[in-house]
């Protein structure tokens, strides 16, 4: 086990509990693939990887047709990428704009949407018609959520500054809500071991606690019919399964099995003494070993018509 | 930020500005506001996006919504990068090879070695929009001479002066202050 993981015992002791395998830490300490996605709103998929095949060895992502794994350096020198026809993303964190299943007009609502990098990947399944409501609690982070919906030419979002929770007043209003919920980010230690040594399992209680408060105000203002879809890049069953689990106690919601081709591990049903809804199986839980990317975890949750 | 419908007049400069670029078309199938902030910054947005800015007004301040396509003063309309993409993208352009290219997007001027071609309307002193051989506008330049003197000049004088690029994207924290 690398050495870094040592640094914070209170995460080593927790997640013996969630994935102790060496495996699992082999991949945690390495970095993480570089991938982009077409931004199919000013551009074709086939002719951008047509103008960069020459510089860069791309690799398809599998559960995106416009995603791809790149190697090599310079990506971000690229005049495709300042020209906005490619948005760097990391592969599993485009799932849940895949399979949130939008349509040309709907009104969708993602509700912590900062940087806007699945805001501007739902506007491209919309093909820039409707409406999106993009939300972020904090100024400061806004700021690259306009910049990237402007760089992309994303004329269908309009961008406002509230606690996701203010949005559960709006009642049966959305056709389509994404919470990617504000989380400990063990997915993103790949990216950087500063969120190793941040993390804390007191953090994981508050953040869990915020997140029920959101899912629920999430629900409520998803139409009858509609889907939300509850998606962290954290791997802490209490700010997930817990999560789902406890919206489906407290509301009529079903979860929906999803499927792509990836690997992916069994959520938990229980954790440290708490038994959760036996539908929480049908969420997505992709620890970094499985697929070489970002640990994940995706609900796609519907809500009886 | 307060945002408001434009005035008789200012309708007119942008209808004036899009007949030129031959993108009136924009008029009926998108919303465009005001947004006044120091400047008169124009915004276009989808129909049920502005629907829904009046609609979920209450206790939401506006932010953000759609592109900043320009801002115009009493008689113009300057466009921003995102609008001539979209909407200026069709006239006074000029097209430079891929080594030009990157200079510009890092802020040099275009020199007269880089230049493959341009459109027909463009004339010396021209404010004309710089876009690489797939016809991606790169960002906005002044037009040194006139298109016929450029193919005389030497290699490495310059041909088009740099105004903006989209390269200031990098150049400024990656936050594209819609330039």
């Amino acid at each position: 086990m690398n050495e870094i993981f040592q640094s914070n015992m209170e995460f080593l002791r927790k997640y013996s509990e969630i994935d102790g395998t060496s495996e699992f830490y082999n991949y945690m300490s390495q970095p993480l693939r570089q991938s982009f996605r077409v931004n199919l709103l000013k551009s074709k998929t086939d002719v951008v990887v047509e103008r960069l095949s020459d510089e860069f060895q791309l690799e398809k992502i599998p559960w995106t047709e416009e995603g791809f794994f790149v190697e090599g350096d310079g990506i971000t020198n690229t005049p495709e990428f300042v020209l906005g026809l490619i948005f760097m993303q990391e592969a599993s964190s485009m799932i849940p704009a895949r399979i949130l299943d939008v349509k040309p007009d709907m009104h969708i609502l993602d509700m912590a949407a900062s940087p806007g990098a699945k805001t501007t990947q739902i506007s491209a399944y919309m093909m820039n018609r409707g409406c999106i409501v993009a939300n972020d609690v904090k100024y400061s982070r806004l700021n690259i959520l306009a910049s990237n919906v402007q760089k992309m030419g994303c004329v269908n979002v309009r961008i406002t500054m509230k606690d996701g929770r203010y949005f559960g007043k709006f009642r049966d209003k959305f056709d389509r809500i994404l919470l990617d919920a504000p989380c400990s980010n063990v997915g993103m230690i790949r990216k950087n071991y500063r969120y190793l040594k941040l993390w804390r399992q007191r953090d994981v209680e508050a953040l869990s606690r915020l997140q029920k408060e959101l899912i629920m105000a999430a629900y409520k203002a998803l139409k009858p019919g509609g889907i939300l879809v509850y998606s962290t890049c954290t791997l802490d069953p209490e700010e997930n399964e817990e999560v789902v689990d406890h919206l489906l106690s407290n509301t009529d919601a079903d979860v929906e099995r999803i499927k792509l081709p990836l690997k992916s591990h069994k959520p938990f049903t229980e954790f440290r003494g708490k038994c959760y809804d036996k539908r929480v199986k049908r969420c997505l839980r992709i620890h970094p070993q499985d697929n070489n990317t970002e640990g994940f975890f995706i609900a796609k949750i519907l809500k009886s018509p | 930020m307060e945002i408001r419908e434009l005035k008789q007049k200012e309708l007119k400069v942008l209808r004036n500005a899009l007949r030129y670029f031959r993108a009136e078309s924009f008029l009926r199938t998108h919303r465009f506001f005001i947004v006044d902030n120091k400047r008169k910054n124009i915004f276009m947005c989808t129909h049920e996006i502005y629907e829904m800015i009046t609609e979920l007004s209450s206790g939401i301040d506006f932010m953000w919504a759609g592109i900043k396509i320009g801002e115009m003063s009493s008689r113009k309309v300057r466009f921003t990068l995102e609008g001539a993409y979209y909407l200026a993208g069709k006239r006074n352009r000029i097209f430079v090879k891929p080594k030009g290219e990157m200079l510009f997007l890092y802020g040099r001027d275009v020199l007269a070695s880089s230049v493959l071609s341009w459109d027909k309307d463009v004339k010396e002193n021209d404010v004309v929009f710089v876009a690489n051989k797939h016809g991606d506008i790169l960002g906005i330049g002044r037009l040194t001479h006139s298109p016929e003197r450029i193919s005389n000049l030497e290699p490495h004088e310059t041909a088009v002066k740099n105004l903006v690029d989209r390269g200031e994207y990098l150049r400024k924290n990656r936050l594209y202050d819609a330039f």
